[in-house]
């Protein structure tokens, strides 16, 4: 599942602490065990290249012993608690304080390499590996007073070697409290995710049985007459509401990444969907600039009002949505009682403004047209077609 | 085996829903509307293999079925002469869409009242496509997608080959008749009101829908075939038998 080389990600479980950690520590720590044997051969070495000047090179050897010891174990022992860093912290006191033992003491004055050298700054970065910035620091600190002591009067390289065991510590540490608190963040993001998924799944399992029920409920009342009806209405009611909430969830899903000054008509029509509205739409959304959308559903509720004041009791209506190449439709049919087409027209001279106004006068301000076709007894039928982008104006 | 033989005509129906009032109300109904009905199923992969067993006349489908989707049991059931009417609670359009695209002829919505699904039934079994408004517009608009994912496709590739390639496929289109009748499905005019409206017969009308059913089906089964046949000519035993002789 983890690249090899990746820095980024999460170890299941850590053999070093025994939790999961992210890759970028578990990569540290494996740096560290390897680089504690190389500093021991190399100050195996250094310590070879002057045991001439060495009051007791047997001291040093023994030292150098040690700690190639202690090292080639962190290989074999893998985890890592705060008692093996105080041993390795001692380990690298007590080398250091062994150089007094050594070396003769102008040597030690003058500014001679410690005995363990390098080795040292190797339980810097496991403190910090271990205990993050703070971890760091303070072993820095201790090492740090440890070459001190051991020089008696520090040399300006002593000072340096100082500074950059601070930083290796500081540094080291801040990569891997900043690398932990990562991981603690994503594991709060994927638990988040996944109560969210698990919610999904419940609501659509929870909608679907609910739909059905209610879908029953509204048959069988029909069915059943004078009280049933009541019921079957209410049940239609509520049918019909949750239905609306479940596709209106669907659609928020994949409104991402439409541009959010871009709306989708199909919501906007189907919360007017009711028992005499049936909307009909494409399956894709069918998104306009939202000033636009807003303008054109209000055309099709002006002629959906049309339809409930004019079109008679018991008139059902329809509505579909189409797309036409650049330009958006909306069909309004009722069958109704209609209308002579005159009449419905004229109807602004007579001081009503339904049709004309609301409907025919949004589609054109909206650079579009409305087409209104109706007859006494026939119903009504209105088409409002509009550009989807407003016309460059010449 | 005990009910005495039903008379040549009856039509047989299996029933698929998971809910059991539903199925039980659904059941009573047509069975009263005097349906032979064969079987019921609670979830896909029963229905399916009752389908086989029993070769219904129509197989009445809840959408939302356990186990399978909608659209992978019409494509199972592909090679009967089995119609398929798809009955929906939720009327999920995606999934209506996929299901009429794997082979369905039918839809409605379980609100729809008791008569309105006999006849449904019926209208099924005799091979006409049974539209509801709602779905009316859903074909109106999955026609209108293929259209312009087509022109897109066709504006992208500038290459000469992909430009023959995009003529290869032909994109179903709708004839202006097709798209006009759709469109008054889709305002809830009966095939009946339609025929007077265009001066047409009502046979005609129905040819005109059902048509528009058929090029969607065809076009989703070229889309098969080519998929296979793509993935065919990947498939490693292929080009060993081909590179064989």
């Amino acid at each position: 599942m983890i690249l090899r080389g990746a820095l980024v990600g999460v170890t299941d479980r850590s053999v070093r602490t025994g939790r999961p950690e992210p890759i970028v520590v578990e990569a540290f720590s494996r740096g560290l065990d390897w680089f504690r044997p190389a500093a021991a051969a190399y100050a195996g070495w250094l310590a070879w290249q002057r045991h001439d000047a060495m009051a007791r090179p047997w001291v040093a050897y023994v030292v150098v012993a040690v700690l190639m010891a202690f090292s080639l174990a962190l290989l074999a022992y893998r985890r890592r608690t705060t008692l093996l860093l105080g041993v390795e912290v001692l380990l690298a006191v007590a080398g250091i304080f062994a150089t007094l033992l050594a070396d003769r003491p102008e040597a030690v004055a003058s500014g001679q390499f410690t005995l363990p050298t390098i080795w040292a700054a190797g339980c810097v970065v496991g403190a910090a590996v271990l205990h993050g910035r703070l971890g760091g620091v303070v072993v820095a600190a201790l090492i740090a007073v440890a070459d001190v002591l051991e020089v008696g009067t520090p040399t300006v390289t002593t000072w340096h070697n100082i500074l950059l065991l601070f930083l290796l510590g500081g540094l080291i540490g801040l990569a891997v409290d900043l690398a932990r608190e990562g991981l603690t963040r994503y594991a709060q993001v994927v638990a988040e995710r996944e109560r969210l998924r698990e919610r999904e799944r419940l609501a659509r399992v929870v909608h679907d049985g609910v739909l059905q029920t209610l879908t029953f409920i509204h048959r069988r009342g029909d069915e059943l007459g004078d009280g049933g009806a009541e019921l079957a209405s209410l049940a239609a009611d509520q049918e019909r509401a949750l239905r609306r909430l479940v596709t209106q969830d669907l659609t928020d899903d994949s409104r991402v990444g439409v541009v959010a000054a871009e709306r989708d008509l199909r919501p906007l029509l189907t919360a007017r969907e009711a028992d005499r509205v049936t909307v009909s739409l494409p399956a894709d959304p069918v998104t306009l600039p939202a000033e636009r959308a807003v303008e054109l559903d209000a055309a099709v509720g002006a002629a959906l009002d049309n339809v409930i004041q004019h079109a008679g009791p018991g008139a059902t209506a329809w509505l579909l949505l189409e797309e036409r190449g650049d330009d958006v439709s909306v069909t309004v049919r009722d069958n109704g009682v209609g209308d002579d087409l005159d009449h419905l027209m004229s109807a602004e001279d007579r001081g009503r403004l339904g049709v004309s106004q609301s409907i025919i006068g949004r589609a054109r301000d909206l650079g579009g047209t409305a087409s209104v076709t109706t007859r006494p007894g026939g119903g009504c039928r209105v088409v409002i077609t509009v550009p989807r982008r407003e016309k460059e104006s010449v | 085996m005990t009910a005495s033989p039903p008379p040549e005509a009856r039509t047989t129906v299996l029933v698929a829903d998971d809910h059991p009032l539903w199925l039980g109300a659904l059941e009573r109904d047509l069975v009263e509307a005097g349906l032979d009905v064969v079987a019921t199923a609670g979830d896909g992969p029963s229905t399916v293999r009752r389908a086989r067993a029993t070769r219904p006349d129509v197989l009445v489908l809840d959408l939302n079925l356990p186990g399978m989707r909608g659209d992978e049991v019409c494509r199972a059931l592909g090679d009967l002469e089995t119609r398929v009417l798809i009955l929906s609670a939720s009327g999920e359009q995606l999934d209506v869409l996929a299901a009429i695209k794997a082979g369905a002829t039918g839809y409605l919505v379980k609100s729809a009242s008791a008569t309105e699904i006999v006849d449904a039934v019926v209208a099924t079994a005799r091979g006409e496509a049974v539209f509801t408004p709602g779905l009316a517009g859903l074909v109106l608009g999955e026609f209108r997608r293929m259209a312009t994912a087509g022109d897109g496709d066709a504006a992208r590739s500038s290459a000469a080959g992909e430009r023959q390639r995009a003529a290869d496929r032909p994109i179903p289109e709708l004839t202006e008749r097709e798209t006009e009748v759709l469109r008054l499905v889709a305002t809830g005019m009966s095939y009946k009101e339609i025929a007077a409206e265009l001066v047409l017969s009502h046979r005609t009308v129905q040819n005109h829908v059902q048509n528009t059913l058929g090029k969607l089906h065809l076009h989703n089964r070229v889309e098969l075939v080519r998929f296979a046949l793509a993935r065919g000519l990947e498939d490693p035993n292929g080009d060993a038998a081909g590179v064989g002789d």
